[in-house]
């Protein structure tokens, strides 16, 4: 089983509303096997990052697919441009240490 | 962002009348209780979360903002989270830096 969606996003009441079309769609199955809460979790943050920092193109479409095979792949596409391999390079994460 | 407001005992409880905390809401629901605290006296808030059924990363991080801007003088809990809420919660350890009370009850029978 599979579905793809495709969403214009522009501002974080449009990520409420397409993962709302998303986790609405989602056959009760899905949720009986899979911890969807998660999935919304996961989701939302992704959409949120790709208003906030991906540059999409205004107006390009923002692909969300997901397929249920042995496991459940959610894979999103968005039309921003490539995140500048300097700033990887100089990115650092926090020590686990100093977490909660 | 709607917020209910109730002067018990031992503390202000704050009930939030949204479904969602998300990006779209993070900043009014900060700004809806830095109002509320700043016309009502509080030692001690309890967040009522019964109404919320999905909180996002924002949302965490505006909870997490207003406990860093009250300080350890005026502690914030929370009650009544949904399964989903109290899973971000524990999923993101924030369970140990907040108390967490099953409802508003038993949240206003302790501290």
């Amino acid at each position: 089983m599979a579905k793809s969606y495709q969403f214009s996003l522009a501002t974080p009441l449009d990520v409420r509303q397409s993962l709302d079309r998303v986790m609405t769609d989602a056959p009760a199955d899905l949720w009986r096997r899979y911890d969807l809460d998660i999935c919304e979790l996961v989701l939302a943050e992704a959409l949120n990052n790709i208003v906030e920092h991906g540059h999409n193109p205004h107006g390009a479409p923002v692909c969300v697919t997901w397929r249920d095979r042995d496991r459940l792949q959610i894979s999103i596409t968005d039309q921003g441009y490539p995140c500048p391999q300097s700033v990887i390079d100089s990115a650092s994460l926090p020590n686990p240490e100093d977490m909660p | 962002m709607d917020l209910s407001l109730s002067t018990e005992t031992n503390g202000l409880s704050v009930t939030v009348n949204a479904a969602r905390i998300d990006a779209q809401a993070a900043l009014k629901f900060k700004d809806a209780i830095h109002d509320a605290l700043t016309s009502h006296d509080a030692s001690r808030i309890i967040l009522n979360l019964a109404q919320v059924n999905f909180i996002d990363p924002s949302g965490l991080g505006a909870i997490v903002s207003i406990k860093k801007h009250l300080g350890s003088n005026h502690p914030i809990d929370l009650c009544a989270l949904n399964p989903a809420v109290d899973k971000v919660f524990r999923l993101t350890r924030m369970d140990s830096i907040f108390s967490i009370h099953p409802d508003l009850d038993s949240a206003l029978r302790v501290g």
